[in-house]
């Protein structure tokens, strides 16, 4: 860390004065017990002095970032979000309920795939719906697949024919869950 | 210091917040009102990205009305509402970087394209967020500054945003990001020093950050 001068020097680097003082104090946090003489330091050290300016205006220029308003209808969308949760877990996805401990590696992977292509192309359908909700609730669910199916589509290819007889039967039910909640829009 | 002094000011939005969990929605409905600038506005903060900002915001009230059965005054509400939208905010930011180290080849030039340090959509100019008096040096000052604070690990930044953007003493900012006031301290310093150093070129001698020259 420099001082900005072109130079080499370390920033506030003065040994009577930690920075991280010099930052509590223009924020009005030092301790009492502190303030004095951290005040005092920085009138008598012209680089305190320098970094303290500097410090300052860096806070208040984040401070006086523009403010952002939310959309027209944004609190309507929330409140309608809020009355229908009811509807949007009954059209989620089969996939959080499947028991997966209790199936093979195989069925495991496949089933974590099918759900991946439900899950991305949920994210696909989300990112150009109006309805923010669906996509942030559905997020975690789908990097937690994301990483779940890198870990075990290797398995696939190790599995034999009654597993993928199964993991077909499977794939079935997701499939028809998911056109089920497309139908559903 | 911020615990010293009179009494804190009745704290209506926790009240309304009490109300909401005993089934008054009109509550919760004037609790969004109440809030949604303020969380939509550091949300795209943290976020880096308008885009996403919005969608994060919905999330953070659907957390608060999930959880408004067991709400209890152990804290200012502001407090807490600042935690979930800071918490919401960086588990979206983190999911879209492992989205898009799982998917990045595959999507649409569009979603891979040069969209900052973060990888939302850039944020806009915020047209119509300033007064009239708002010169063309302070816009373009602001678009600097984002641009640093894009770059800050995302704890400093978080830190920063609640310090410096919404005004939470130490004591409140550690309590919204879970962390002790002298982790917040500590992190309150390394993003001002950070942000004063790239800064400082640019108040000095008009010579705009790096990232700002592409």
């Amino acid at each position: 860390v420099t001082d900005g001068s072109g130079s080499d020097r370390p920033l506030a680097s003065c040994p009577d004065l930690p920075v991280e003082d010099l930052v509590a104090w223009l924020d009005g946090e030092a301790a009492p017990e502190d303030a004095a003489r951290i005040a005092a330091h920085a009138a008598s050290c012209p680089r305190c002095a320098r970094e303290a300016e500097f410090l300052r205006r860096t806070g208040e220029f984040v401070a006086a970032l523009p403010r952002r308003r939310a959309a027209q209808g944004f609190d309507e969308r929330v409140l309608r979000a809020v009355r229908e949760p009811d509807d949007d877990a009954a059209s989620a996805p089969a996939a959080p309920v499947i028991p997966l401990r209790r199936w093979s590696a195989a069925r495991r992977a496949v089933a974590a795939a099918a759900v991946l292509v439900v899950a991305v192309g949920g994210w696909w359908v989300a990112t150009s719906s109006s309805d923010p909700a669906r996509l942030s609730t559905r997020e975690e669910e789908e990097i937690a697949r994301d990483l779940y199916v890198l870990a075990h589509l290797d398995t696939l290819n190790a599995a034999d024919e009654e597993e993928l007889a199964t993991v077909a039967d499977d794939l079935d039910a997701i499939e028809n869950a998911t056109d089920a909640e497309e139908d559903g829009g | 210091l911020a615990n010293e002094g009179p009494a804190p000011p009745p704290d209506e939005d926790a009240d309304l917040m009490l109300s909401a969990g005993r089934g008054d929605e009109a509550a919760f409905a004037a609790l969004v009102r109440r809030w949604q600038d303020r969380v939509v506005s550091l949300a795209t903060r943290t976020l880096g990205s308008a885009a996403d900002a919005e969608d994060v915001a919905q999330e953070v009230f659907l957390r608060i009305h999930r959880a408004r059965g067991s709400y209890a005054r152990n804290a200012r509400f502001s407090t807490w509402i600042y935690r979930i939208t800071v918490n919401t905010s960086l588990n979206h930011l983190r999911g879209r970087k492992a989205r898009r180290a799982v998917w990045g080849e595959m999507r649409p030039a569009t979603e891979t394209g040069a969209d900052g340090p973060r990888g939302g959509t850039p944020e806009p100019a915020d047209e119509g967020e300033r007064g009239p008096a708002a010169s063309v040096e302070e816009d373009e000052l602001a678009r600097v500054i984002r641009s640093i604070l894009d770059e800050l690990p995302e704890r400093q930044r978080a830190a920063l945003l609640l310090n410096k953007y919404e005004g939470l003493g130490y004591e409140e900012t550690a309590a919204a990001m879970d962390l002790s006031v002298p982790a917040v301290k500590s992190l309150l310093t390394r993003a001002r020093v950070a942000v004063r150093e790239k800064l400082e070129p640019y108040l000095t001698t008009g010579v705009r950050p790096r990232e700002e020259e592409a």
